[in-house]
């Protein structure tokens, strides 16, 4: 009776300790500590909010959130959009032509290095306040792990698999798109996501140096008026906003990608 | 006389330019095949076996001589045949039919033509089943299976195989033997079968090339006479143990086994 009772216990208890809940565990225990911490230690709240005074804000703050995100989306999405696409155009012509890499790479790396933070200033006197100097940050900080990415998983295909379709005497158009291109996926979505994690940040950057609009910009004001709560809950939108891009990837990934090996370990991402 | 031949190969060589100096990898190697024969070339591991391979798919450029296949002087890939790679080079993303309909496709041969042989072909090396599985769902020995069928599918006269059992465990490897000379009986292939195993070149082969060391050279010519099909009780015979001897014998004669 009582081994049965154990066994029951085991059970439930390996319902609940499954991997979701695990993560789930590890955030509640997180906030929790957070919100003790700042109880505990009578942190004023302009210095750090607890969460739930956060949460508060975005209950109290959330039309104006709403049409901040509105904005960030807007910058977010083009710019990503934009740095996918021409990332992608660009990656065919650098991988197949020794010229054009030789050409034009040496200067996508030297852009690349240039820290785009420090070319933002300059885009608003280029572009002035409203979306293209936002947009273009984005594009610069997302463009180039597209473009890398895109260019390795170009290049490497089995020497093997080349063997194999010379021998079908395949033209070249049938091997592009039958084995390199689909070979080539796992590693341009590797870039995707790194991408969407840069045009985040990249979303941001452009409204910190120049705005009048979007969540950066709210996240700005309200520590100006240190409004620390407010600044948070635009702080946790944005992280939702990155967050809901980055897996909006991953499942275009997963439903283009069936077959691909991180779609068996499941548990990395 | 030449031309009543199905393949030969005329004075072979083959030597690699690599950054530590030239290797030769093949030394004036001739041999021919007559139509519908099973060849077995057999060596120690270096010996430019699979380079000759290559060559005679045209898939890598020799140093010196020439192969002809039906009297016609191979340039470039040669196209009418179906290759076994050691490795399975199976495509991820696509199913076990579609890695089979794969050899089609690429040659733009309509695939509704083909999907029937495809079926015939699954069912001849027992993947019924597994048609609709990626191949990190099957098994070595499955996925080899596969692409054998691959080979198979645009009925071509010849056959090239590159060491197919070689990443296999031993049980598979046998079952794999079984089935291919079965799949030889009925489709009547010439095959140039490349392999480092000396009783799975028995069991299989009309004629077995043996090799010597780098650079590979024909060393001996062993004709297998033993009564067809051989997985019945062939491979039991006295005279199968007697060739594999010979055979080893021949690789202690070049020093390739010590004792």
């Amino acid at each position: 009776m009582i081994d049965r009772g154990r066994n029951r216990l085991l059970l439930i208890g390996r319902i609940l300790w499954n991997k979701r809940t695990q993560t789930g565990l590890s955030f509640l225990v997180f906030f929790i500590l957070w919100e003790l911490a700042v109880e505990v230690f009578k942190i004023r709240s302009y210095i750090l909010p607890a969460p739930t005074e956060i949460f508060r804000a975005l209950f109290k703050y959330h039309s104006e959130l709403f049409f901040a995100l509105l904005f960030t989306i807007r910058s977010l999405i083009l710019g990503y959009i934009v740095a996918v696409a021409s990332g992608i155009l660009l990656s065919l012509p650098v991988a197949f032509s020794k010229f054009i890499q030789r050409a034009v790479y040496p200067l996508i790396l030297f852009f690349q290095v240039i820290p785009k933070v420090a070319l933002a200033p300059i885009f608003v006197i280029w572009f002035g306040f409203g979306l293209p100097p936002k947009i273009m940050i984005v594009f610069l900080l997302s463009f180039f792990p597209v473009l890398i990415n895109g260019i390795v998983g170009l290049r490497s295909m089995d020497q093997e698999v080349i063997n194999l379709t010379r021998s079908t005497g395949a033209r070249e158009i049938d091997v592009f798109f039958k084995v390199r291109l689909p070979s080539a996926l796992p590693t341009f979505f590797a870039g995707f996501k790194l991408a969407a994690i840069s045009a985040t940040i990249g979303a941001i950057i452009g409204e910190f140096i120049g705005s009048d609009s979007g969540l950066g910009y709210i996240i700005l004001t309200a520590n100006g008026d240190l409004q620390t709560d407010y600044s948070f809950a635009a702080i946790t939108v944005l992280t939702v906003l990155g967050l809901s891009l980055y897996y909006s990837v991953e499942g275009l990934e997963r439903v283009l990608m069936p077959w691909h090996i991180s779609q068996r370990v499941k548990s990395v991402s | 006389m030449e031309n009543s031949k199905f393949l030969s190969v005329q004075n072979i060589s083959k030597t690699f330019k690599t950054d530590k100096g030239n290797v030769h990898a093949l030394d004036d190697v001739v041999l021919s095949m007559t139509d519908g024969e099973f060849l077995a070339v057999v060596g120690p591991s270096g010996c430019g076996k699979s380079t000759l391979m290559m060559i005679v798919a045209g898939l890598l450029e020799a140093s010196g001589g020439k192969v002809r296949i039906r009297g016609e002087k191979v340039v470039g890939p040669f196209t009418d045949v179906g290759i076994v790679f050691q490795n399975h080079v199976l495509l991820d993303w696509l199913t076990t039919m579609g890695n089979i309909l794969f050899q089609t496709d690429m040659r733009r041969l309509p695939r509704n033509r083909y999907e029937e042989r495809a079926r015939e072909l699954i069912s001849m090396v027992s993947l019924e089943g597994f048609e609709e599985v990626y191949p990190y769902e099957l098994s070595g020995g499955m996925k080899q299976r596969c692409s054998i069928c691959r080979a198979l599918l645009h009925d071509p006269p010849l056959l090239l195989m590159d060491e197919p059992f070689g990443a296999l465990d031993a049980l598979t490897r046998d079952q794999l033997c079984i089935d291919l000379e079965k799949i030889w009986l009925q489709t009547e292939k010439t095959v140039l079968f490349i392999t480092h195993s000396v009783p799975e070149a028995v069991q299989l082969a009309d004629r077995i090339i043996v090799m010597t060391p780098r650079p590979g050279r024909i060393y001996k010519e062993i004709m297998v006479d033993l009564p067809r099909p051989r997985y019945e009780e062939g491979i039991e015979s006295e005279e199968f143990f007697h060739l594999v001897e010979q055979i080893k014998r021949s690789f202690l004669e070049q020093g390739v086994l010590r004792k």
